[in-house]
């Protein structure tokens, strides 16, 4: 019962968190009228003639929409505030600073290999200021990193991108992939072969002998290794007859010694006292 | 399936949560479901200990259905969940998982994600119910904490466990450094562990990557990699090695050096041929007392790959590889498949044990948003001696 409340509570408290924000930030706010399809259509204007700094502009770290002084140059802004004010006597400050996406983005980069803004900005031009303007969508970033993938993404990524995920929940890889796509190879429950080939259950004893530590890259040594091994009485393949011997140590003396850390997926120090006494 | 009337309750609140914050708030949402059927269920286990996992013997047939979903909320909210619908098994002991389910905020210096969750890390990922806080405000700095650890995404048991994870990373014309510390909680005892990561471009062709971290519980350095990445045109090199500390005095306090470690080197090329071709190879040899390595080398054109791997430890030798491909059967159907021959010989000349793995699939491709997946598999090797089975994969993207 008590794990039942847990859930609700987990599931409940998060929704009202939303609806309360959503409710909260919906209510009473100025918005900026500003036909994109006027100005560059008609006026003929370029876009960094407004947005001037998004040529040299490497990060999304500030705002990349233009000042009040910008719209001043060709219309009146002390005394027209209807024009682009939906609400002027509860005018906001102007401009909103940074992103809100929660991906970084370098305009200096992408310019460098297309100058066309709406490539990417593919509703800008059809923008009248009076119908909600179009948020920033995460397939706009898709439309062309599904095809065109990133430079590090080469032969080699798919071993060693942990690597290069330096920081955690990288806001690159959310560009094109969920959370899903990382679960659908780094976890275990799959019918299908993902990244291991059909006889991988044969084989990593191999591997997991000569590096473990890319084991762990997805699997819990300790855990796992355990519950198939020891809760399924499974012996690794080294545990032939000559592994204790009758007259000898066997095999498992020099193997305990080189790689203890082997032995305890499976067994306690009790596995050892039971015939070295405790003493060895 | 146990469907009890505590199971329909959860689920049916979970869907009707979904569907009413989905009808209310979203402005933009996605939803993609999938649908695994397979029989008979994977069984290498000894039946005799299935009934320890509550398993279910009289089931034959082993079902999973995943429902990834998503929406927006005036592009700063996010709703993500992940959840599952699917036979026990020995890793779930519910039918039901939630393996995701969080509200993210994303405001100009701060992103908050609240609920289940995944924390993925260099040092350690795992799956909280928590709060994960993300800043750039001073450099980039990120804490994650939360209870209910679970090490593997789709583990339905109850775990007690906390965990409390912290990074901050800085650019400098040094390289970018990462400083991680992270401390797990488990009845009372704190494990803490700390470490740095830095990425460095030595010239336009050499990238160094090295990670070396600390484990304050047992005053040792926990984990040490150092990776070195050459470049040459459509040809790479690469060579590093990595090591950690097993702690295992509390195991075995009668092993006479407590300090042990895991010291493996390797190398490896990766070349680009052509448009169409790659190859990879990589030896991998572990500096312990019995010099244990690893060969592998794989061949790839188009869809089509050729794998051979050999190693040797102690006395033992493995060989084998696998070859793989897929084709298009027309515009909407695919059909591949894999083939893997491996022999280890145990000890000399005494005993010689092979096996024999075999997956093929055949995919259609129904309509955009619709494919579904045949797939057969068949093993033979000293595990499972003789098994196959054979299954359906049906995904749906809304």
């Amino acid at each position: 019962m008590e794990e039942e409340e847990c859930l609700y509570l987990m599931i409940s408290k998060p929704i009202i968190l939303i609806t309360f924000l959503f409710l909260a930030t919906a209510i009473g706010q100025d918005s900026i009228i500003f036909p994109h399809n006027y100005h560059i259509e008609d006026e003929e204007l370029e876009c960094n003639v407004c947005h001037a700094d998004v040529e040299m502009s490497s990060s999304l770290q500030g705002s990349l929409l233009p000042l009040m002084e910008v719209c001043g140059d060709c219309h009146d802004v002390d005394e027209d505030c209807e024009m682009c004010h939906e609400s002027p006597d509860d005018a906001d400050t102007y401009p909103v600073s940074g992103s809100t996406s929660g991906t970084d983005f370098s305009h200096l980069f992408h310019l460098q290999s297309f100058s066309d803004c709406s490539r990417c900005h593919t509703q800008t031009i059809e923008d009248d200021g009076l119908t909600p303007r179009p948020e920033w969508q995460s397939w706009n970033c898709s439309a062309c990193h599904q095809e065109n993938k990133p430079q590090d993404h080469d032969i080699t990524w798919k071993e060693f991108h942990g690597m290069s995920l330096q920081e955690p929940e990288d806001p690159r890889c959310a560009t094109c992939h969920t959370e899903k796509f990382c679960e659908s190879c780094h976890s275990q429950s799959q019918f299908e072969p993902k990244t291991h080939d059909p006889n991988y259950m044969f084989t990593h004893g191999l591997e997991a002998r000569v590096e473990v530590l890319e084991c762990s890259t997805c699997h819990h040594i300790e855990n796992d290794c355990r519950k198939c091994h020891q809760q399924n009485m499974i012996l690794p393949l080294d545990h032939t007859v000559q592994w204790t011997g009758f007259d000898s140590a066997g095999q498992h003396g020099t193997e305990a010694l080189d790689q203890p850390e082997r032995c305890q997926v499976c067994h306690s120090s009790y596995s050892c006292e039971r015939c070295h006494g405790g003493d060895e | 399936m146990d469907l009890n009337h505590k199971m329909i309750s959860k689920i049916t609140l979970y869907f009707l949560i979904i569907i009413s914050s989905s009808a209310l708030l979203a402005v933009e949402s996605h939803l993609s479901v999938s649908q695994y059927i397979v029989s008979p269920r994977i069984n290498f286990f000894n039946d005799s200990t299935v009934d320890h996992y509550e398993m279910g013997n009289d089931e034959i047939i082993h079902f999973r259905t995943d429902v990834e979903y998503s929406t927006t909320i005036r592009n700063n909210i996010e709703l993500y969940t992940i959840t599952e619908i699917g036979s026990k098994n020995y890793r779930n002991d519910d039918n039901f998982r939630v393996r995701a389910f969080y509200t993210k905020f994303t405001l100009p210096e701060l992103q908050l994600k609240i609920g289940r969750q995944s924390v993925w890390n260099p040092y350690y990922h795992s799956l909280i119910d928590g709060v994960e806080i993300q800043t750039k405000a001073l450099s980039k700095f990120s804490i994650n904490f939360g209870g209910g650890l679970k090490t593997e995404f789709f583990d339905s048991s109850n775990d007690d466990q906390k965990l409390v994870y912290a990074s901050g990373k800085t650019k400098t014309s040094f390289g970018d450094f990462t400083i991680h510390g992270w401390s797990i909680i488990s009845d009372g005892d704190n494990h803490l562990k700390a470490g740095l990561i830095h990425k460095y471009k030595l010239n336009k062709q050499t990238r160094i990557t090295t990670y070396g971290s600390w484990d304050f519980n047992h005053n040792l350095p926990y984990y040490n990699r150092i990776h070195i990445n050459r470049y040459k045109g459509n040809h790479k090199i690469f060579a590093g090695f990595r090591q950690r500390i097993f702690s295992i005095d509390d195991i075995y306090p009668w092993i006479p050096d407590k300090k042990w470690s895991t010291l493996s080197i390797y190398i490896g090329t990766s070349s680009r041929l052509n448009s169409n071709s790659t190859i990879n190879t990589k030896l991998v040899n572990r500096l312990s007392e019995n010099s244990h390595w690893y060969f592998q080398s794989s061949f790839q054109y188009n869809t089509y790959s050729i794998m051979m791997m050999s190693g040797k430890y102690d006395d033992k030798s493995l060989i084998g590889g696998a070859v793989s491909g897929s084709f298009s059967a027309g515009e909407s159907m695919r059909v591949g498949g894999n083939l893997s021959m491996n022999s280890l010989e145990l000890d000399g000349d005494t005993e010689l044990s092979d096996a024999l793995g075999i997956y093929v699939w055949t995919e259609i491709k129904v309509s955009q948003n619709i494919k579904f997946k045949i797939f057969g598999q068949y093993y033979e090797n000293s595990y499972y001696t003789v098994d196959g089975r054979g299954g359906v994969f049906i995904s749906y993207d809304f």
